[in-house]
């Protein structure tokens, strides 16, 4: 394989500005899939994803193209998430490539997220080529999204490309242009192997699957390879490429992304970010890995069944395979038994990770309450960061307490700068800064308590700015906090699993929040069940659930019994996800409702 | 669909027993709380075809169950007391020459031989209606009342007012043919306690044999249920409408009726005979449009080898038993015009071990009987000690009846019969683990 005619690029944006539909442009047009087996954001392969009509994990594949001249270049395409919270994914598919598509929405123009992967982009020294994505709408406003490619983002607005990724219009120009533009790989064919770990999964028959982009040296099949960081040998049973599925090649050039096989059961043998390398020939340094992860948000997850604990143990080690932001670490609660207390990236990383283990793997789990890390100065001068309501110490014991503050970029229309400045106040913002980017839009930057914006911040923005709003964030310092930890309790009980770390002034609104929700998630007992919250021994809050009400309702005849039966057949279902805390029985969902209580 | 090799898959499940139900789906107009498979403005010429249909489909299921005891005869609706006299008679005629047993006739007329009862409506039940019944051999009448009062008439958009009522209720009493049943409701809109206690009087005043007890329920989709979400009808706390059900069914009980089911109250002796049947899960045939049917499989294993071949290899091999659901109407009628088999419309659903299992402790357990556990541990082919195990770690374990249990039956004590509904889906989660236990060390059992 000629090392000039290889393409590695990524398609990057901000959040629905079209990648996934481009990457199915592409698809098509290298006839990847027969037109019966086409569907729309093909690469959005998991359940989750085609639910919400999201990206979540980056997807490579590659294909054929023959260009204009009738020169077969060899593409690598990698379809990314444009979400915040996946922005590790981004990152990742980034240090595979050499060149990245920066997609913007005619309509929208340049956003948050298009800003920041622009920079991370920048950081690899990828070439960037600006591309303006759905001139097909009637709102679009070339000229406008140019101006703000020239101005916001600095890039050479006379070198960008017009396309309708859904309507088919612009593509070949782009990809004429993306040959010339994008510089195929470097790197020598002949020195010793160096491949990077971008990624991963976990195959029921074959065990682990590593994702590689050669950077030096080649890969063949039966050739030992060896993982710089454990220090393990395997002997590679296949290599191959990504097409829509895997396919089995020799080998693995310089400059390819493919994959590798090699019997590894030993899960934690392999990281994502590691260097592969030969056995027999090793290189003389890792490559650079990725930066360390930073969860921002902590949660522990438990078995519904205490006895399924080994099954979710084996379950999350292979979920981090292909979710390498994933961080966890062993736990256990009085109510819920042995699980594992984990660091997200955000919420919605959070909610993805509870859908993949229940989904792939077949687990009944709950989650505990969402919480950021604080630092704590204990009255001996002792500091500690606790993530987790059950670490926290008397509240005698604490001399001083910090909490994670966020530096919020916010880009609005004018018109709802108001809005937009309220909630940021009501979520005890700071102002930093606030710029007009032009006579219409305007970019204010507040500083916030990450706590804050944990809960439902993202959509109330997205509400009170009619969804015109764009979020982007990074923490930035710790600021002074009057904390206090949340209990509550069931039936007279605390519910270790239910308590959590809030800001005093906050509590008493919370508390109320979570018993309500409470009260309408947990199902009616044989008797009567107070909930209360309390800090301390102080009751701030209380709900009751009254006693099972009799059922006087049902006629029953013949007619009715198959509604009656699927009915019980339904709640039975339900019954099984039930957790037992006490003498009560608490519904999976209660432990998530806690966490979206809303506030408003 | 009932194709050649389900009916014989249903000839070789060879019931001893069997039930008929007969749905007539016409009313002249709409209640506002009824969810019920009925059609408004059917005329006499439609009404003709429906019952012709109706017989072609019974003489279809007389076919395939040639020798078949049929128990009991159930014409519910719709308003079956709206088929006019001349349409009536030689249509009952019919079913008789059909269904009742040899023995049951001009002299006996036991509802312990043949219970044959009759959904009527006050408005259109007349002494020359009565009449016709009476002398077809209708011996059981079931009339909706609901209320005496105008004003809760009105508000469920009943067709009769009280006038109607105690006309009606008059007849029958002249009559004098029939075991009686009234359906009184609770729970209407603005009614006080006094208001049911006055119903309830009236009710024994004509001391039927048997009373249905229900508390208004608002179905999805009907006309109440857009008139309370529009705020134009309010229905009360449900605790209220509770306690006014509890009043109704305490007078009841102080008067010498037995509450044998949820919602069924009859003096001794006088249950239903036809609805028992469903809550014992015996076997029943559906008839008419709309109508639904539960119906034996043979099981391989209980049929002759050389039959076996003849069963349906479509019927999933778990399958017990078949629930048939009538088409609605006009596609009733189109089928039973043309020549297609009159089962062609109808739609299956198959039951499993499993489900039948879990149906007769969800019907068995509504009732004061309950579930004889030998007799149901020996027809499906379990482990009593099993199944009285599985009782026992329910959640509704506390509400058995302790004597009836070690008597070898699961009866709840009253206070738990009314939150049956509440118990059941831990019921079902139990009863798993009994399933599958019992399928694996029992294989081939019936
Ligand atoms: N009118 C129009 N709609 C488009 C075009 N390209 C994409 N869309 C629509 O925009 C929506 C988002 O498209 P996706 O391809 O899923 O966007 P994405 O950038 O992959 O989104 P994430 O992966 O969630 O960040 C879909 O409803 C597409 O049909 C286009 O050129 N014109
Ligand atoms: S008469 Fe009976 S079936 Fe007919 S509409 Fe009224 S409640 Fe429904
Ligand atoms: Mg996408």
């Amino acid at each position: 394989m000629d090392q000039s005619l290889i393409r590695n690029f990524c398609i990057i944006a901000h959040i629905d500005h079209g990648k996934s539909t481009l990457a199915d442009r592409l698809i098509q047009k290298a006839k990847l899939v027969t037109d019966r087996n086409f569907q729309d954001q093909l690469l959005d392969s998991m359940d989750i994803e085609r639910e919400r009509g999201i990206t979540i994990k980056s997807h490579a594949v590659t294909m054929p193209y023959e260009s204009a001249d009738g020169t077969i270049y060899k593409l690598n395409l990698v379809d990314t998430p444009g979400h915040v919270d996946f922005q590790y994914e981004v990152s990742r598919a980034i240090s595979s490539c050499e060149g990245a598509l920066l997609l913007i929405d005619a309509t929208q123009g340049v956003e948050a997220q298009t800003l920041s992967n622009m920079y991370m982009a920048l950081d690899h020294n990828l070439e960037i080529i600006p591309v303006i994505n759905k001139i097909d709408l009637p709102g679009a406003d070339i000229d406008e999204v140019k101006r703000q490619i020239e101005h916001d983002l600095g890039l050479d607005a006379s070198a960008v490309l017009e396309i309708s990724a859904k309507n088919n219009i612009g593509i070949d120009e782009l990809l004429e242009d993306m040959i010339k533009r994008i510089p195929p790989p470097t790197g020598n064919p002949d020195g010793p192997l160096e491949a990077l770990i971008f990624d991963s999964h976990y195959d029921a028959y074959r065990g682990v699957v590593v994702h590689v982009r050669i950077f030096q040296g080649s890969v063949r099949t039966g050739e030992e390879v060896r993982f710089w960081f454990s220090n393990a040998s395997y002997n590679a049973e296949e290599v191959g490429r990504f097409k829509i599925l895997l396919e089995k090649t020799d080998i693995l050039h310089v400059g390819e992304v493919g994959y590798l096989i090699a019997g590894i059961k030993n899960i934690s043998d392999i990281r994502v970010g590691d260097t592969m390398t030969s056995h027999k020939r090793p290189c003389r340094r890792a490559l650079p890995g990725f930066r360390e992860i930073k969860p921002v948000v902590f949660s522990s997850i438990y078995p519904v069944d205490t006895d399924d604990y080994p099954d979710l143990l084996k379950a999350v080690e292979k979920l981090k395979l292909n979710d390498a932001s994933l961080v966890y670490d062993k736990d256990s609660s009085a109510a819920l038994g042995f699980g594992f207390r984990c660091g997200f990236l955000g919420l919605l990383h959070l909610e993805v990770v509870q859908a993949r283990l229940e989904r792939e793997f077949d687990l009944s789990i709950v989650l505990t309450a969402p919480s950021v890390a604080y630092r704590i100065i204990l009255k001996d001068g002792v500091e500690t960061t606790i993530n987790s309501p059950m670490d926290y110490p008397g509240p005698t014991e604490i001399e001083h307490a910090e909490e994670p503050y966020i530096r919020a970029s916010i880009i609005v229309p004018s018109e709802y700068l108001g809005n937009v400045m309220t909630l940021c106040m009501e979520k005890r913002g700071i102002q930093d800064s606030m710029v007009y980017l032009d006579e219409k839009r305007v970019e204010i930057v507040y500083f916030m308590p990450l706590a804050e914006v944990l809960f439902e911040f993202y959509d109330r923005l997205k509400s009170v700015s009619r969804g015109y709003a764009s979020f982007d964030y990074e923490v930035s310092d710790y600021r002074s906090v009057h904390l206090v930890r949340l209990d509550i309790l069931l039936n007279g009980k605390p519910v270790d699993a239910l308590a959590q770390l809030v800001f005093r002034d906050n509590a008493a609104v919370r508390a109320k929040l979570i018993c309500e929700k409470l009260r309408e998630e947990i199902p009616r007992h044989q008797f009567k069940i107070p909930i209360q919250g309390s800090i301390g021994s102080q009751i701030i809050a209380r709900e009751t659930i009254p006693a099972l009400r009799k059922d006087v309702t049902a006629k029953c005849y013949g007619g009715d019994i198959s509604r009656k039966r699927k009915l019980i057949e339904k709640q039975k279902a339900g019954k099984k996800r039930m957790k037992m805390v006490g003498n009560v029985e608490l519904p999976q969902t209660a432990f998530l409702s806690v966490l979206k209580a809303k506030d408003d | 669909m009932i194709d050649a090799q389900i009916e014989t898959a249903l000839k070789l499940g060879r019931p001893n027993e069997l039930m008929v139900y007969l749905h007539l789906p016409f009313c002249s107009t709409r209640c506002g709380y009824c969810d019920f498979y009925s059609e408004t403005d059917v005329g006499e010429a439609r009404i003709d075809a429906t019952l012709r249909g109706i017989l072609r489909e019974a003489e279809w299921y007389k076919n395939i169950y040639p020798n078949a005891h049929v128990s009991s005869l159930y014409l519910g609706g719709g308003t079956p007391s709206l088929v006019p006299c001349k349409l009536l008679a030689p249509f009952l005629g019919r079913l008789a020459r059909l269904f009742a047993p040899v023995n049951y006739g001009a002299a006996e007329t036991s509802v312990d031989v043949f219970e044959w009862s009759f959904e009527a409506n006050p408005e259109s039940l007349d002494p020359e209606k009565l009449a016709v019944l009476a002398e077809s051999g209708v011996n059981r009448l079931s009339l909706g009342i609901q209320s005496f009062e105008d004003r809760f008439l009105r508000a469920l958009d009943r067709q009769a007012d009280s006038s109607m009522v105690r006309q009606a209720l008059e007849a029958v009493q002249q009559n004098g043919s029939f075991q009686l049943s009234l359906d009184l409701m609770t729970g209407l809109p603005g009614q006080s306690h006094v208001d049911v206690a006055a119903d309830v009087h009236r009710v024994l005043s004509y001391a039927p044999q048997h009373i249905s007890l229900y508390s208004l329920t608002v179905e999805q989709g009907t006309p109440l249920d857009r008139q309370i979400n529009e705020g134009l009808v309010s229905l009360g706390a449900p605790s209220h409408r509770d306690n006014l059900w509890e009043t109704a069914a305490a007078l009841l009980r102080r008067h010498g009726y037995r509450q044998y089911e949820i919602s069924n109250f009859c003096l001794p002796g006088k249950h239903a005979r036809h609805n028992s049947g469903y809550w014992r899960g015996r076997p029943y045939i559906g008839l008419g449009p709309g109508a639904v049917g539960t119906l034996p499989l043979a099981v391989a294993s209980s049929v002759v080898a050389a039959e076996v071949p003849a069963v349906a290899p479509a019927v999933n091999s778990s399958a017990r038993a078949v629930r048939i659901t009538n088409p609605g109407l006009l596609e009733y009628l189109r089928v039973m015009k043309s020549q297609d088999a009159p089962g062609s419309a109808h739609t299956l659903e198959y039951l499993s071990f499993q489900d039948l299992l879990l149906e007769r402790f969800l019907l068995g357990l509504r009732t004061s009987e309950g579930v004889r556990l030998g007799v149901c541990a020996g027809e499906f082919g379990i482990d009593e000690a099993h199944l009285r195990a599985v009782l026992e770690s329910w959640e509704g374990a506390p509400y058995l009846d302790r004597r009836s249990f070690a008597a070898g039956r699961a009866v709840l004590r009253r206070g738990g019969r009314m939150l049956l509904d509440r118990l059941l889906p831990d019921f079902a989660v139990r009863l798993e683990s009994l399933v599958i236990k019992s399928c694996v060390s029992k294989p081939g059992n019936k």
